[in-house]
């Protein structure tokens, strides 16, 4: 029950944060290219979006179905199920003008990439290093208290 | 420190007093030691009362307001809330790792820190938990990896 309710206030921070952030992005952008006015249904859809994103996230960093795993497992999971949809509903809402161009969706898939590749790096030097420095002082940490 | 043993037929059950200036660490240890003196914990499996030994615990975890103990081939319910066990054990051998789990550190083998600045630590069964960044520094302390 406990995990459940992290879960769901996992799901409504990230739903909050992520449906105004795309909506103060997608004002914004209008106001630059000078459409005074959106859809409701296109805000809707947006906000469908938005939801399965959250979901997709409280999922992958939760305790609630995942437990006991990586940062890069979950963020893989998450990558898996959201980036699919979010590519769907991006070429569907024609968020970039139109269906978009080939430098924006380039643009698009470098952010993504560079992003996923930053966590794998990261995760298998620095964080390995760190690692293997605790394994060395546990060792000694349970050695010294077998000995006492 | 010295030691004395009072002999009285009325005690019904035996009980330990330790008298001290201040309650320092070294307190602290000698009062886990005496409680836990016999190295076991209760606990319930199968509607049958057992006790565990703590060298063979891996963890305790508390869900939904049980506490599980969590050995290599079994998980007993205890009797006791997780807080109540935490105070019990000596704080050298056992550490709350999460808001709902204490893990034995010398079950630890391999703890990998993670970006998100948890600690996924993996015990010597293959299983892992999850060291959340609020208790990290507690564990960089114990073991002298502060950075």
């Amino acid at each position: 029950m406990d995990r459940f309710k992290t879960f769901l206030v996992y799901t409504r921070n990230g739903l909050c944060f992520s449906f105004t952030w795309l909506l103060l992005m997608l004002m914004e952008g209008a106001a630059f290219s000078g459409i005074r006015a959106i859809e409701v249904g296109f805000i809707f859809k947006v906000f469908l979006m938005c939801l399965y994103g959250a979901v997709c996230f409280a999922v992958c960093f939760t305790d609630f179905l995942i437990r006991a795993k990586g940062f890069i497992f979950r963020l893989t999971v998450l990558f898996v199920l959201f980036i699919p949809a979010e590519i769907f509903t991006f070429y569907k809402l024609t968020i970039f003008s139109g269906k978009g161009t080939i430098p924006e969706w380039v643009i698009f898939g470098v952010i993504v990439v560079s992003f996923y590749i930053t966590c794998l790096v990261l995760d298998r030097t620095k964080y390995k290093d760190k690692g293997e420095r605790y394994t060395k002082l546990l060792n000694d940490y349970n050695r010294r208290q077998r000995n006492e | 420190m010295q030691v004395n043993i009072i002999e009285n037929a009325d005690t019904k059950e035996i009980f330990a007093e330790i008298h001290c200036a201040e309650i320092t660490a070294e307190v602290k240890r000698l009062e886990s030691h005496i409680a836990n003196f016999d190295g076991r914990i209760k606990g319930e499996c199968d509607r049958e009362v057992c006790y565990v030994d703590i060298k063979d615990i891996l963890y305790f975890e508390s869900v939904d307001n049980k506490t599980f103990i969590y050995t290599e081939d079994k998980v007993l319910t205890a009797e006791l809330r997780l807080y109540e066990i935490e105070k019990k054990l000596s704080e050298r051998d056992f550490f709350r790792c999460s808001k709902s789990v204490v893990v034995n550190i010398g079950k630890i083998v391999r703890p990998k820190p993670e970006i998100s600045r948890n600690i996924i630590a993996t015990l010597d069964n293959g299983e892992a938990v999850v060291i959340s960044r609020r208790y990290v520094s507690e564990l960089k302390r114990m073991i002298g990896a502060e950075d």
